[in-house]
């Protein structure tokens, strides 16, 4: 019997993003699982990658098994609308515009056009998705949070597969006291709104004005949301914490592995997140993670870190003078940080995957069957 | 979230039941109040009294910390903004109905391939509508970028205005002007005394004399209510003004300043001029220190002579509004024979 082909349908497969990498992740976990597995990519399509990236359309056979990744286009709908075969929804989650729309109360023209142009984008992405909540199978939220999101879509038919994110298992993190001048506040992802970036600063100029010689590295793209790249720079100076504060934009992955070295504490604020694959980035470098509680982040941390449930700078910024002086304290978060790694590395993805595609393709024949 | 009208059906009221719904729709996202914080291995609230007892004894201005924590980030914050909230509304709009399961009773006979259909046709019946309203989609967010834009514009214009204001009150206007500690404290006392006005001119069914203080804000209030005949204090001479004016049901004299001599005369004239059962609303510019008044006004009112003089005609003091915490001001009394 031939093999099931697998195809990962998006439209543009960047390199060291955050749904672009757990495509990857899929596609070799497919291939080492003994599938035919392909990514079909609509436009600026890298020539090899493995030997499995195939810039074509849809395969038509029967025995191929379509995925497709949300919030990317769902460009290939209608092609795959008179295809009898399993059609999975991968839900990596869609930003909520509201986050974006404050911004268009500043910057130029272009600039507030553009941000509206992204809201709307975003909000056409959610419709579409309610729109086909029948034409899937199956549809997967790479997290529970997302899975509920899914389900208030409209889709029937849900399931969970934690996103796979190929993370650092060699680095040993020196356990001994950093001897670093300063305290690095890191974090890491997209400077766009729905981070909360400026409580971070407001973190930063507490601990500055406590007398601690913090410094805040970010690392993530600037674009499209320069202006509020220019907003943080102009808060950041407002409250006189500009020269410490450091936007590195977008890392290759050796920049991003030192940046994660660097770090003393690895702080999320982030009022919106589908998953948030930087925390577990983060325990994987031995960083002790401070995070805000809201959306995923929850169930990404799985009990491990420091979960906060407010944004109250001043408790915030105690909290992490005392992780930094504190060293058992700072080494029993380490201690839970690496026992939830294990879990996620031992996590059954190999098996889910198989059981989520062969769910996928019951239901699939069992629609093709009653159509007959 | 409510309406203040209270009324049943008031769209409003409508309006704000949606959003109520929509925030218990996304009550997984609600934001927490209280500072707690979770781990494992973590003893939570050992940490957080720890934590409390460092921010209560850890030496700091509070001012500086205020400015750290309240210092506005966004140009236009959805959460500091009243009514009209244009990013709420862009997610309302947003946020699509969901294709119906068609679970409920009512459609019990909508089962098997028919409510597959039912739900193709429902979902076709969506896309056909949301291709007919591709433009207004993008019209509707036109719409919202430019209330945004106008929203700011406002706010930005009121800011202008408030400094303005203030620096004119204290600055550059003439004489007749006064420092107001806030606008709302003035709203506050103008209430009051104008229900009291209200009730006495109710009881006694007729119709009264105002005459409007000097600073503009009782005259315009004034101007709003309505009242019969309203005489600008720009009308410079009261003395003459009052003079002329038969028996009056109540006098309001808001800024003895302005009368050309004694302010005692002008409470002389003030009893002779007003019916023997009419109340008096006295407006005093008074001062803690003599000399702002005496340089906007050339005159010292010494209210305690004030208030003489109206024992002398018999007059018992009401009610006595006064800025608290004001250097200088507006005294008002209301006074009833």
């Amino acid at each position: 019997m031939q093999p099931l082909v697998i195809c990962q349908h998006v439209d543009e497969l960047k390199p060291n993003d955050g749904v672009g990498e757990s495509i990857r992740s899929l596609h070799r976990l497919l291939h080492s699982s003994g599938y035919r597995s392909y990514i079909s990519v609509l436009k600026n399509a890298p020539l090899h990658e493995g030997g499995h990236i195939r810039n074509a359309a849809p395969l038509k056979e029967k025995s191929v098994c379509h995925i497709l990744h949300a919030p990317s286009p769902l460009y290939p709908l209608l092609f795959l609308k008179h295809v009898h075969a399993p059609r999975i929804l991968f839900y990596h989650n869609v930003t909520p515009s509201y986050f974006f729309t404050p911004l268009t109360c500043t910057g130029d023209e272009p600039q507030k056009r553009m941000i509206l142009d992204l809201a709307h984008g975003q909000t056409s992405i959610r419709r579409k998705l309610v729109q086909t909540s029948d034409f899937f199978h199956l549809a997967v939220g790479v997290s529970n949070f997302n899975r509920k999101e899914l389900i208030e879509m409209g889709f029937a038919r849900t399931d969970y597969l934690p996103n796979i994110v190929a993370l650092n298992k060699t680095f040993v993190h020196n356990l001994k006291e950093s001897h670093r001048p300063h305290l690095i506040l890191g974090s890491t992802g997209r400077v766009a709104p729905n981070k909360n970036l400026e409580s971070h600063i407001r973190l930063l100029a507490l601990l500055r004005k406590f007398g601690v010689p913090a410094r805040l590295h970010h690392a993530g793209s600037i674009e499209p949301y320069r202006e509020y790249f220019n907003l943080l720079n102009r808060f950041a100076s407002a409250l006189g914490v500009q020269e410490d504060t450091l936007f590195y934009g977008k890392l290759t992955p050796k920049e991003l592995e030192r940046h994660y070295q660097s770090m003393d504490i690895y702080l999320s604020m982030s009022l919106h997140e589908g998953f948030s694959i930087p925390l577990l980035e983060a325990m994987s470098y031995h960083v002790p993670v401070v995070a805000l509680d809201r959306g995923a982040v929850r169930e990404t941390m799985d009990g491990a870190g420091v979960l906060i449930s407010d944004d109250d700078p001043l408790r915030t910024a105690e909290l992490i003078i005392k992780i930094h002086e504190d060293k058992n304290f700072r080494h029993n978060i380490l201690k839970h940080q690496s026992e939830r790694m294990n879990r996620y590395h031992h996590y059954p993805f190999r098996s889910e995957l198989v059981r989520i595609i062969e769910r996928a393709k019951e239901i699939s024949d069992h629609s093709f069957n009653k159509q007959i | 979230m409510s309406c203040i009208c209270n009324q049943a059906g008031c769209f409003t009221s409508r309006v704000h039941l949606r959003i109520d719904r929509k925030i218990f729709l996304f009550s997984f996202e609600t934001v927490a109040t209280e500072f707690h914080i979770e781990g494992a291995g973590i003893d939570s609230d050992v940490i957080e009294k720890e934590i409390e007892e460092k921010v209560a004894s850890r030496n700091y201005h509070p001012d500086e910390v205020a400015r750290i924590t309240m210092l506005d980030f966004m140009p236009v914050s959805p959460a500091k903004t009243a009514g009209f909230d244009p990013s709420e509304t862009a997610e309302l709009f947003e946020r699509p109905a969901p294709l119906p399961q068609f679970n409920s009773p009512k459609f019990r006979y909508i089962k098997g391939p028919l409510r597959v259909l039912a739900r193709k046709i429902f979902s076709m019946l969506v896309a056909i509508h949301d291709k007919f309203q591709e433009n207004k989609v993008q019209a509707f967010y036109n719409v919202v970028h430019e209330l945004i834009v106008v929203q700011h514009r406002h706010k930005r214009l009121e800011e202008q205005i408030h400094f303005l204001m203030k620096r004119s009150l204290n600055e550059e206007l003439p004489a007749a002007h006064r420092t107001l500690t806030s606008t709302e404290e003035v709203r506050s006392l103008y209430e009051n005394v104008m229900l009291r006005i209200r009730n006495y001119s109710h009881t006694k069914n007729e119709e009264c004399l105002l005459l409007g203080d000097a600073s503009g804000y009782f005259k315009i209030n004034m101007r709003q209510e309505g009242w019969s005949r309203i005489q600008s204090p720009l009308q410079d001479d009261y003395s003459t003004l009052l003079m002329q004016a038969d028996k009056l049901s109540l006098v309001i004299h808001a800024d003895l300043s302005l009368w050309t001599g004694k302010p005692q005369g002008a409470i002389d004239l003030m009893f002779e001029k007003t019916k023997d059962d009419a109340p008096i609303v006295l407006c005093v510019p008074v001062a803690k220190q003599d000399e702002p008044l005496k340089r906007n006004y050339g005159v010292t009112v010494d209210t305690s002579l004030l208030e003489e003089k109206f024992k002398f005609y018999n007059a018992t003091l009401i009610e006595k509004y006064t800025f608290p915490n004001d250097a200088e001001g507006f005294a008002v009394y209301l006074y009833q024979r």
